[in-house]
Formats: C-alpha cells, sequence, structure tokens
C-alpha cells in the first residue's frame, strides 16, 4: 500500500515515461522476436542497470551484436525477394527499430525519435497479433500511452496525471465507438501473421470412421466451431452438422468415396431455411460442416452430390463462413447404379448371424419401408447399451459382435452395424459423419460445438429420397459413462455453474470475435441493413449507446471531481455550499470562525456549536471518532434548519 | 464537469496554436490509417480512432484547463536597474477543478505551475531584472499550457495594466566613505571617544569603570554615538555623470535608510528631505530624472 501511495505520488522524468511506454509496448513483442534479437534486448538492459553512460566503443559494441542478433534472426528466412512478404518486412522494421532505440536510449539523450517509437512498436505489433487478449491488451497500451504523455506535460505526481487520462480516455469512448461502427470499410481479407498458437486446434474428427481401437475419436471438450444463428437455434433433433459421408468399409474403417464434383440435384421439397454463420477452428481436414440440409457454404468451397462440403486445402487457420440450410430430416436425390452398388455392398464374409438375420427378413417382405421397420424393430429388440467404452469386438465380425454379443457400443458401432444390416437386406444405405450438439452449449442464437458432439449416423435411401436414421435412437440404455466426453444423445443434465459461467464466456468471446476483431464491410453493410430495415434494432442501438453515453458522462463527471483529501473540510463542505446558495457567501480572507459568527449574528441561524466542534477537531492533536460523529451530526442539524 | 457555456466563453478568450505534437498526431493517423485500411485490421482501427479522438478532446480539456483564471499584480519588491527583484502575481482559479501544466509569461521571464488547486489563489513571484531606471509596466502576461497532451499551445492574454517604477542601480562608495570624506574622520564607528557625564538610566555595560574607581561617575562615548551633522548629498558631486551619480545617491540612501540617518539630496531643482519625504518617493524622483 506504501508503495503504491510512493508509487502515485512519482514526479515525471522524461526516461522514466518513456521507459514505461517501452515496456509496455515491447511486450506483445517479447512473444514473437526470435531470440537473438531478445538476448541483444537483454545486453541493452543489463548495460542501462550498470548505469554508467557508454562510451563510443561500449556504443560501437551493441551496434555490432544488435547486427549480429539481426543476422541470426532473420538467417534462413532473409532474402531482398523475401522482403517483397510484408511478414518478413515488418519484422526486419521492428530488429531494426529496437536496435535504433537501444542505441539511443544507452545514450540517456531524448530525442524526438526516441520519444515516437513507443507509437511504432504499438503500431508494429499490430500487424502480428490479432486475437481478443490484444484487444484488452491494446486499450490497455493506449491508456497507459496516454497517460504517460499526460504525465511528461503536467509535471505533477503520478496519480492527478491517472485522474486526467482517465478522464481523456472515458471521453474518448463514445467517438471511438461510433467511428469503429461507421467508418466505412473496405471489403479485404485479414492478413495474418506472427503468433498463432492460441490458435491452433485439432479437431478430432478426421472424415474416416474406424471401428477399431481407434474408434473412439478424443472425445474433449476443445471447439470445433462456434455457430451464431440469424435467428432462434433449431431444436437439438435438427442440429445435424453434416461432414463426410462413408460408403466403403476396408479394413474395419469406413471411407468415403474419391471425391465427387457432381453438384447437388436441385430439391424443390419444403423445409425451414436457416442462415448462420459459422467460425470454424483449424482441423487439418478438408471438410466444411453444414447443417442438414446445406444450400450454400463458403464461397472457396464446393458442395458434392454427397452434400459434403470441402475445401481444396486442409483448414490450417480459423475460417469464418456465411452458410444456409433447409432444415429436414430426408431429401430428394437420385442415385445413379453405380452408386445405387456401393450402397448395397457389404462382406460376405463376415458377420454370419447378422446376414442370417437379414435373410429372414429379406423373406418375410419384400417392400422397402417394411424392411426398414424390421431392422429397426430387431434394434430396439436387442436392447442395446449406449457407452463410450464399449467391451473389445470381434474386429472379423464387428456386427455380429456388436448386434449379438457385445450389445454395447457408440455412434459408430450403432451406425456401422446398421448400414451393414440395412444393406444386407437390400436398403441402400451409407453413414454420415460429422457433429451433433444436443443444444446445451447455446445462449441465444449462439452455439458451440464441441469435439465431443462428434457423430456418425445413417441414411437410407427410400423413394428416391435419403432418409436420415438416427441409429443411436435405437438404444436401450445409456451407460453412464460419459463424464469426460460426449454430450450427444444424452439428456441435456443441469449444468454447473462453472459450465454456465464458461459458456457466456465464449459468448462474450465470440460476440468481440463477430463485431470487434473480424468487424469488416459485410459486417458493417448488415449492420446498416438492420438499422435501416428493424425499428426495434434500431431502437435497442440507440439506447445502448445513450445508455454508454450516459455511464462515461457519470464517469467522466466523478474522474473530474476534485477529490476531498481533508475529512473534516469534506465533511463540512455540503453545508458551506449550502450556505452559499443561500446568499451567504465567505468573504476573501475571512476565517471560518468569523463567517459562522457574522451568519449567526445576522441570520440568527445556530453555527456556534458547529463553529466550537469545528475548531476542536481542526487544532486537537488527535482526532476523536465522537467528535467526528457530533460534527456530522451538528452539520446534517444545521443543513436541517437551512431547509 | 465541463459547462459548454465556460468552455465557449474561454475559448473566446484563448489563442490556440498548433505545436509539433500536432503535425505528429496527423502524421500518426496517416500511417495508421494505411496500416488500417490495406490490412482491414480492426486492432489498428481502434488505435487509429483513439488516437484520433484523444486529440480531438485534447482542445475541450485544455480550454476548460484555462477557464476562470484570472492573475492580479500583487506588488513587488523594490526594483532597481540591473538587480534582481521580485515581482509578485495572484494566480486566481476560481472554478471547481484543478488547472495544471500553467506557464506564466510575463516580461520575459517564465514561470511553470504544475497544479492550481480549485478555487485557490497562489502568489508567484516573479524573478525580474529591470535593465533600466525609470516607469516600468508590467502589462503583456500570458498563461500558457500545453495540457492535456501538448498537441495545442493554449495562450490566455492577460492585462496586468500595472505600473512600477525601476529606481537606479544602487552603486558606488559607500555611506561611510562618504561620512569620513565629510568630516576627515578616521577609524571605526565603534572607536572610544572619550568619556560623558552619567545619565543615571545608562546601561550596565556603557559605564566608564576607571572614572568610577576615582570617584566620578562617567560613561563611555563611542564614534558611532557622536551625533552627525545633518547628511547632505549633492547631485553633482556624487559622480561624474547623470547615471552614475543616481547610482551613488540611490546606494546612500538605501545605508542611510539602513542605518535610520536622516539626509538631504540637493537635485538640480529641487531639494529632496528625507525628514519630509519616504525613501521610495524620494527614490522615485531620482528614477524619474
Amino acid at each position: 500500500m506504501r508503495y503504491l501511495k510512493n508509487l502515485l505520488s512519482t514526479k515525471p522524468t522524461p526516461l522514466r515515461t518513456l521507459d514505461i511506454a517501452y515496456i509496455v509496448t515491447l511486450l506483445p513483442l517479447v512473444l514473437f522476436i526470435k531470440l537473438p534479437v531478445l538476448f541483444f534486448l537483454l545486453l541493452v538492459l543489463v548495460l542501462l542497470l550498470i548505469g554508467k553512460k557508454p562510451t563510443a566503443v561500449t556504443l560501437s559494441a551493441v551496434a555490432l551484436a544488435g547486427t549480429a542478433a539481426i543476422f541470426f534472426s532473420l538467417y534462413g528466412s532473409f532474402s531482398f525477394a523475401g522482403l517483397s512478404r510484408l511478414k518478413l518486412f515488418v519484422e526486419l522494421m521492428i530488429y531494426l527499430l529496437l536496435m535504433a532505440i537501444a542505441l539511443q536510449r544507452l545514450t540517456r539523450e531524448i530525442n524526438f525519435y526516441l520519444k515516437i517509437s513507443p507509437l511504432l512498436l504499438l503500431a508494429t505489433s499490430l500487424f502480428f497479433f490479432h486475437s481478443l487478449p490484444m484487444l484488452v491488451y491494446v486499450a490497455l497500451e493506449v491508456f497507459v500511452l496516454t497517460t504517460m504523455l499526460v504525465w511528461q506535460v503536467m509535471q505533477t505526481d503520478l496519480y492527478r496525471s491517472l485522474r486526467v487520462s482517465s478522464a481523456l480516455y472515458v471521453a474518448s469512448l463514445p467517438i471511438v465507438i461510433l467511428f469503429f461502427i461507421f467508418f466505412p470499410r473496405i471489403s479485404m481479407e485479414h492478413a495474418r501473421y506472427g503468433f498463432k498458437g492460441d490458435l491452433m486446434h485439432r479437431s478430432g474428427h478426421d472424415g474416416l470412421m474406424h471401428l477399431d481401437k481407434n474408434a473412439l475419436l478424443v472425445p474433449s471438450q476443445r471447439i470445433v466451431m462456434e455457430v451464431g444463428f440469424k435467428e432462434k437455434i433449431p431444436s437439438a433433433g435438427q442440429l445435424y452438422f453434416r461432414g463426410s459421408v462413408l460408403y466403403d468399409k476396408i479394413d474395419n474403417i469406413w471411407r468415403p468415396l474419391k471425391t465427387s464434383r457432381d453438384a447437388p440435384s436441385p430439391d424443390f421439397s419444403k423445409g425451414e431455411l436457416i442462415s448462420y454463420k459459422v467460425t470454424l477452428y483449424p482441423t487439418s481436414k478438408p471438410w466444411i460442416y453444414l447443417l442438414e440440409r446445406p444450400l450454400s457454404g463458403p464461397q472457396k468451397a464446393t458442395l458434392n452430390s454427397h452434400l459434403e462440403s470441402k475445401m481444396s486445402q486442409p483448414i490450417k487457420e480459423t475460417m469464418l463462413y456465411q452458410a444456409e440450410s433447409l432444415l429436414k430430416s430426408s431429401y430428394k436425390s437420385p442415385l445413379p447404379e453405380t452408386l445405387r452398388q456401393i450402397t448395397l455392398r457389404y462382406d460376405a464374409a463376415s458377420d454370419p448371424r447378422t446376414q442370417s438375420l437379414a435373410h429372414e427378413i429379406r423373406i418375410k417382405s419384400n417392400d422397402p419401408r417394411q424392411k426398414l421397420e424390421a431392422v429397426q424393430s430387431f434394434f430396439r429388440a436387442q436392447k442395446l447399451t449406449y457407452t463410450l467404452k464399449p467391451k473389445p469386438f470381434d474386429l472379423n465380425n464387428s456386427t455380429d459382435s456388436f448386434l449379438f454379443e457385445q450389445k454395447e457400443g457408440y455412434c459408430v458401432h450403432f451406425a456401422a452395424a446398421f448400414t451393414t444390416l440395412a444393406r444386407m437386406v437390400g436398403i441402400p444405405s451409407r453413414i454420415v459423419t460429422g457433429y451433433r450438439p444436443d443444444g446445451s452449449n447455446s445462449i441465444q442464437n449462439y452455439l458451440i460445438v464441441r469435439e465431443s458432439d462428434a457423430h456418425a449416423w445413417v441414411e437410407v435411401y427410400l423413394d428416391g429420397r435419403w432418409h436420415r436414421v438416427e441409429s443411436t435412437a435405437f438404444a436401450a440404455a445409456i451407460k453412464d459413462d460419459t463424464d469426460q466426453g460426449s454430450s450427444m444423445d444424452m439428456a441435456a443434465g443441469e449444468k454447473s455453474q462453472w459450465q454456465q459461467l464458461n459458456l457466456y464466456l465464449h459468448y462474450i468471446k465470440y460476440q468481440i470475435d463477430t463485431w470487434i476483431l473480424e468487424y469488416s464491410s459485410l459486417s458493417q453493410k448488415k449492420l446498416f441493413s438492420y438499422l435501416k430495415t428493424d425499428t426495434l434494432f434500431l431502437l435497442k442501438f440507440i439506447s445502448s449507446f445513450l445508455l454508454l453515453l450516459a455511464l462515461l458522462i457519470l464517469a467522466l463527471y466523478l474522474l473530474s471531481r476534485p477529490k476531498c483529501r481533508d475529512r473534516i473540510q469534506c465533511m463540512l463542505k455540503p453545508l458551506l455550499d449550502t450556505l452559499e446558495k443561500q446568499g451567504f457567501s465567505k468573504q476573501q480572507g475571512e476565517s471560518l470562525n468569523r463567517y459562522f459568527s457574522r451568519i449567526e449574528q445576522a441570520e440568527q441561524i445556530p453555527l456556534s456549536a458547529l463553529n466550537r466542534l469545528y475548531h476542536q477537531l481542526r487544532y486537537q492533536k488527535t482526532v476523536k471518532q465522537e467528535f467526528l460523529r457530533s460534527f456530522e451530526e451538528e452539520v446534517r442539524r444545521v443543513k436541517k434548519t437551512l431547509k | 464537469m465541463l459547462s459548454l457555456r465556460t468552455l465557449s466563453q474561454t475559448r473566446k478568450r484563448l489563442k490556440q496554436k498548433a505545436t509539433l505534437g500536432s503535425l505528429l498526431v496527423v502524421l500518426i493517423l496517416f500511417g495508421l490509417f494505411l496500416e488500417a485500411y490495406m490490412h482491414n485490421f480492426n486492432l489498428v482501427y481502434i488505435v487509429l480512432f483513439f488516437v484520433f479522438a484523444l486529440a480531438f478532446f485534447a482542445s475541450p480539456f485544455g480550454i476548460y484547463n484555462m477557464a476562470d483564471l484570472a492573475l492580479a499584480y500583487q506588488g513587488s519588491d523594490r526594483l532597481f536597474a540591473k538587480k534582481r527583484s521580485a515581482i509578485y502575481l495572484a494566480l486566481t482559479n476560481s472554478k471547481s477543478t484543478e488547472s495544471y501544466a500553467l506557464k506564466l509569461e510575463c516580461m520575459g521571464q517564465n514561470l511553470f505551475v504544475p497544479a492550481l488547486k480549485a478555487q485557490s489563489r497562489e502568489i508567484l513571484a516573479l524573478s525580474y531584472r529591470p535593465e533600466r531606471r525609470g516607469k516600468l509596466e508590467i502589462g503583456a502576461c500570458s498563461l500558457q499550457s500545453l495540457f492535456p497532451l501538448a498537441t495545442i499551445r493554449f495562450l490566455l492574454p492577460l492585462d496586468l495594466s500595472a505600473h512600477r517604477v525601476v529606481y537606479p542601480r544602487p552603486q558606488g562608495s559607500s555611506l561611510e566613505t562618504f561620512l569620513s570624506r565629510q568630516k576627515g574622520r578616521y577609524g571605526q564607528e565603534n572607536d572610544f571617544e572619550g568619556i560623558s557625564p552619567y545619565t543615571g538610566d545608562a546601561p550596565l555595560g556603557k559605564i566608564h569603570w576607571p572614572s568610577v574607581a576615582k570617584g566620578e561617575s562617567a560613561l563611555k562615548k563611542f564614534a558611532y554615538e557622536i551625533p552627525l551633522e545633518h547628511l547632505n548629498f549633492d547631485f553633482y558631486q556624487a559622480g561624474k555623470n547623470d547615471e552614475a551619480r543616481l547610482s551613488q545617491l540611490t546606494r546612500w540612501i538605501l545605508e542611510c535608510e539602513a542605518q535610520n540617518l536622516d539626509f538631504q539630496v540637493q537635485m538640480p531643482h529641487e531639494n529632496l528631505n528625507s525628514k519630509r519625504m519616504s525613501i521610495d518617493e524620494i527614490l522615485e524622483k531620482l528614477a524619474l530624472y
């Protein structure tokens, strides 16, 4: 506390303010600059701490060390042609700037360049960082730099400078917000460089479906994507984010067909049209996840006849895309003969018991619908258990093992067994993998999809349409072994407070990402169109801004109000103000004693007790609490009399 | 709180001048704009808008900082030519908030006031060295401030309309030299100068004990106790030229004042007598000669 008090009463020196500015602006760059330059900065710091004014020889040695540090930092990546790449160019600029600052700072002489260099460091650091923590840090950096400038101009203690800079900062906020929203933007993609460790997510979904020991894809809580719906979130039963479509089972791995370039056939049947915006984190796979049935996705992605959406390259960076889907569980599509053959293919050498069951079903009926019902009935009758930790299967006869022996598994096993049996009875079928969040990770129109939401379901072809079959729905029981993982297929339990808080934090982050970090001409157009067309939104927008403005004005008032340092004087001030308002002004140079006596004599206002208490408090050695209380009461009493 | 009326009234009284800081702000805005626009970096946009907004608000903050400030002349020490003396000015802040980083520029002198409390008055002592004797007008002063961001220099011209007289530079030989020349006296002022009869109320230290031993009551008498004849300074004999004479006379007058001696200055057209005029009146006559 004493340290803080001392700090706040510190007077500025030009070097001190500059050093603080350097520390603040250098901090994010430390995460980015290479080790040799870091060592060079450390060397400069040591020289500064030693405190001696460097000789020309020392400065030359430091310049040499700086050059060597830059050389080793850029060794291998540097070429003159490479300078056309902005990242390398900016990196080199930063290193040169740091070396220049170091050399000038060592001389302890402040020049113009040294003064503006903190701002240059801030501007260059923004080439490399583009995240929520940096947003917070930038706001802090601006505040600290303003405070340092104000402190230097004012030449008073830090506390006063902080109050002034806070007031300036608060006053600036409405302009910053208004400009940020309404300043015309151009449509350019974000250039991304530098430190992106925090953005590197890996999805557990690899587009294949393993039945062996690799079957359980990491059921982690990592976020795969965040989805913001234009309207409210569809019900949990409709949240199927479609990924790869699997046709072939080879070595206990279900695989997709080779990339099809056929466009999906148009489907004019009715369904609920839904628009949404997806933030997909890097998956290192090309799949784009769209709600069933997808209509449009990102511009660079393709949508083929299997309704798979893919990028040409694996997704290595966070992707933002708008998409539209028709919410329905079946859709019309032709089934070419070759594809029909594939969707009826199964391994005749394995799963004899399932084959015999399929034979029985086929004998009983020829109608595909009845066959499907028979398969579903069989699944129900088997009293299968849903568990994320099933017993080991016989991989040579995985369907038999699942349906007749172990009778437990999870989506992968359910979907694989259902597809196999459906194919055996003669119903074209395939497996679709993707994500199926249960909606528990959602707030308003915001939904988080986690790795644990990875799912596999079945599509069967009947009457010229592909129908979705939720194979896990046939589970008769659910084993409570999902503490680590999937929320899928589970009844949404009560969320703990921590989970709820976590979800809210994600929601805030998502909104900040959407409306601040990724704000673009597109978002601006969208906002303007809302403002033009939606009166309620316009009213909300204006009232929120006015509320913010009112809060800022209040903050500004509190900051610009003179701080009362004398407790007794502060207690007396309201009364003095009231007297002043009633026309009893204190004359220039008049003591409080004379002032009170004058008013008491002229206006018959009882002030003598207050006068006595005031002088007792003012001149006695120690201030007693009861005196203070009596004084406060007396002030209140006199004020009441005045009213 | 900022009041628009106060702002507008103060703004009319103020002169605002751009500083190097303003140019820097323009350059920074341009640089950040390019960075933000070319790469659509929203963080750069935020910094850009902050710089703009802070620079924008520097003006009202700076104007309000200069509001309700008044400067009044509060007198001075005696001013002598080529001698540093203090001129006292009262700087009053009658608004309810503090004023910061004020620089008083008056008669070529600068004085920095880091903070002036709300509704308070501070007496400033401006050290000043007049170059020549005569009338001195303390008029064109100004309060300047770079508060808050050094991007604008706020200048509040203040007219004090005060006059003072700068007395001649006290220079030349001492009064003692003058006296010794007048009386042909040698030695120091506290030299023993004989005895005088005992008066009955003299302190013991003054009793001349050898006389007491002889049965006489006598007191010691020192040189400084010998009443001097009336000091008469003649303007023409005080120096070789007018300035030297005035400087010499000023010195003698000041020494007479210090020793509480009456004197008379024989000027070309008038006689200045310390019994009839105050020292300042006499010095003023010399200053305006």
